[in-house]
């Protein structure tokens, strides 16, 4: 077998994996090891034991390590007559190795498995891929439960997602969610992106923060509107407006009880 | 009286955004651009319910009503859709894997007419929203989805921070929203053993190389998309420059391959071609990767000039029509593999034989 020579200490040290796709097979290697046909996948925050890995780029991964690229194609997994790991019936057809914890992990899948569990190339689309990993990781599960949770669990009060689901699908509910899981979003936009800060196309947000009749309203909209409106008034040098404006976001960010802290949906 | 299928219409039309004349479309096959987009207010798809997500695509319906462009759009429920028809429109490129497989209330899309610009409502997104084109043309591209998503602005409000730019479900895609994506057909790397070394470069610089089918069949056809993977931090007009000049190197590496070839193996590089083309011109079943592999290799002799009678759109088409969704939609019923087979063979070479057919009359005037 193949083997894979640094092992995943740390989720930010090397946090980093690729997949691959030889012949309709696909594994995932970890950093440094090299994949012969040009397919990688986006970066998601995929919980897997008790370790929170975040997934990213191709390049990331083969430089993370600052080691060159072993060239590699797991010759382990050439011919080999194996059981669906999920079925049992079927012969597998496709293999997936990652490390977990610092330990190897393999999961191999009949085609018809691997279809339920949407593996293909297509999968660095995402949703799929952190679904799978997901699964992967109760199927491989070794650590025991008692393990304290790497992150607190959190809710966002609009929409009502948590960081569980979040670290599930990799997706978040609403527009109010990039402030609730900002803690996570500042971990993982640097991985992501080329930056941090908005530069391109922008467009105006109404004065007056109008959001449509139907609209969720939550606590952080509020807060959101007074700095808005806020901006608006120092920009026109209404400075009294501004005044009272830094007030009342004073008030509301230390706790002040706000009239619409509950999530409620405005539908007809 | 009963209303047409709207899927009818564009199956009885040539794929458009491959049948233009686009520029360098030897080599460089279509460029692609979507802009992922949200409403203020209300939660992305995810966690959207029934009448969020009516409501957005209500809003949005009226907002593309303000989009020349879009005037007389194809505007269908997926859940109105037969499986035949979604896959039709996945194949077509229309809309994306994952909203060929739902069909939850609010999943819609809407297609312009000339096809070269498509929103998928409630996807990952409440918009994502697509223009194509046929060879290299970025910049028009960028200048055409910025105008489209600058006139739906008028009528709809988006989740957006000075931060942090467009608001998306997928940090991913946080920021201009934008992939920017050019589909290269590259059997000359391909054939030098070179396509991994490029992958790698071009993956250093954060941009992304894959195949464009899916498993099995995805290099069958020996085509490639390149396309950015930040999304944040890079201005849309900076992604694309970044994205053309790579293009322009990815296409300089496959011209030298192509020369090397022709230099070294001329032989080998003809007696390849030419068996394509009595495979494709004679086959009367034809496996979906065998007929992509030999589509390729047809395509490459057309760039060589190796065929006056065929064009590159023919293969391009061909390229979309012989795949199962296409098949089953030209003969309007469900067919099995072995049937798709002969019907892929069929096709194939009817198309070809027209080819030849009209340079033969051209010659005898
Ligand atoms: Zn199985
Ligand atoms: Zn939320």
């Amino acid at each position: 077998m193949a083997t894979i020579d640094s092992p995943v200490h740390n989720a930010r040290e090397c946090s980093t994996f690729s997949i691959d796709s030889v012949d309709g097979n696909i594994c995932f290697v970890q950093a440094g090891r090299r994949l012969s046909n040009p397919t990688s996948f986006l970066a998601r925050y995929v919980k897997i034991g008790v370790q929170t890995v975040m997934y990213t780029r191709k390049d990331a991964c083969v430089y993370a390590n600052g080691r060159e690229p072993i060239f590699d194609d797991n010759p382990a997994w050439q011919g080999l007559d194996m059981d669906c790991d999920l079925c049992g019936d079927n012969e597998a057809t496709n293999h997936i190795e990652m490390v977990i914890d610092g330990d190897k992990k393999s999961l191999h899948l009949c085609s018809q498995c691997a279809n339920k569990k949407k593996i293909n190339p297509n999968m660095f689309e995402g949703v799929a891929l952190a679904e799978l990993l997901h699964n992967f990781a109760d199927m491989t599960k070794e650590v025991p439960e008692e393990q304290p949770e790497t992150v607190p669990l959190m809710t966002c009060p609009t929409c009502e997602l948590t960081s569980t689901e979040f670290q599930k699908s990799g997706l978040l509910g609403c527009a109010d969610c990039y402030e609730i899981f900002k803690p996570f979003l500042l971990e993982a936009l640097p991985a992501l992106h080329k930056g941090v800060n908005h530069v391109g196309k922008m467009i105006e947000l109404p004065d007056d923060g109008s959001l449509p009749a139907f609209a969720v309203k939550a606590p952080v909209n509020r807060l959101k509107d007074l700095q808005a409106a806020l901006r608006q008034a120092v920009s026109d040098e209404h400075y009294e407006e501004a005044a009272a404006l830094r007030d009342e976001i004073k008030n509301l960010m230390e706790g002040e009880p706000s009239e619409d802290g509950v999530n409620d949906e405005i539908l007809p | 009286m009963k209303a047409k299928n709207p899927i009818d219409q564009l199956a009885d039309q040539p794929v458009q955004w491959l049948s233009d004349d686009g520029p360098d479309a030897g080599i460089t096959v279509s460029t692609r651009i979507r802009l992922a987009r949200n409403l203020a207010g209300i939660p992305f798809p995810t966690k959207a319910n029934t009448r969020h997500r009516q409501a957005v695509l209500q809003m949005v319906r009226e907002a593309v009503a303000g989009v020349p462009l879009m005037d007389g759009c194809i505007d269908v429920k997926m859940s109105s859709l037969a499986e035949l028809d979604r896959v039709f429109l996945l194949e077509r490129h229309l809309i994306s894997r994952e909203h060929c497989s739902t069909r939850k209330t609010g999943n819609s899309v809407f297609v312009a007419r000339g096809e070269n610009c498509s929103i998928m409502v409630n996807e990952e997104d409440h918009l994502r929203l697509q223009v194509m084109t046929a060879g290299m043309q970025l910049e028009q591209l960028w200048q055409l989805v910025d105008h489209v998503d600058s006139l739906l602005t008028e009528r709809l409000q988006y989740a957006y921070s000075d931060d942090l730019g467009f608001l998306t479900a997928c940090p991913t895609n946080v920021g201009t929203g934008i992939r920017a994506s050019v589909m290269l057909h590259l059997p000359g790397l391909v054939f030098a053993n070179q396509i991994e070394a490029i992958t790698q470069a071009v993956h250093t610089i954060g941009f992304v190389v894959r195949g464009l089918y899916g498993e099995g069949s995805d290099t069958a056809g020996n085509l490639f998309q390149v396309s950015n993977q930040s999304t944040l931090g890079e201005s849309e007009t900076y992604i694309i420059e970044k994205l053309e000049k790579i293009i322009r190197q990815v296409v300089e590496h496959e011209r030298n391959a192509r020369q090397v070839l022709l230099e070294r193996k001329p032989k080998y590089l003809y007696d390849h071609i030419g068996r394509a083309y009595g495979i494709l011109r004679h086959a009367y079943i034809l496996e979906s990767s065998e007929a992509l592999r030999q589509l390729s290799a047809l395509r490459l002799g057309i760039d060589l000039n190796m065929f006056s009678s065929i064009d590159a759109h023919t293969i391009n088409e061909l390229m979309v029509m012989i795949q199962p969704g296409h098949l089953q939609k030209i003969h309007n019923r469900t067919l099995d593999e072995n049937e798709r087979d002969i019907a892929r063979a069929d096709i194939v070479r009817g198309r070809l034989n027209d080819s030849k057919r009209q340079t033969t009359d051209e010659q005898s005037h």
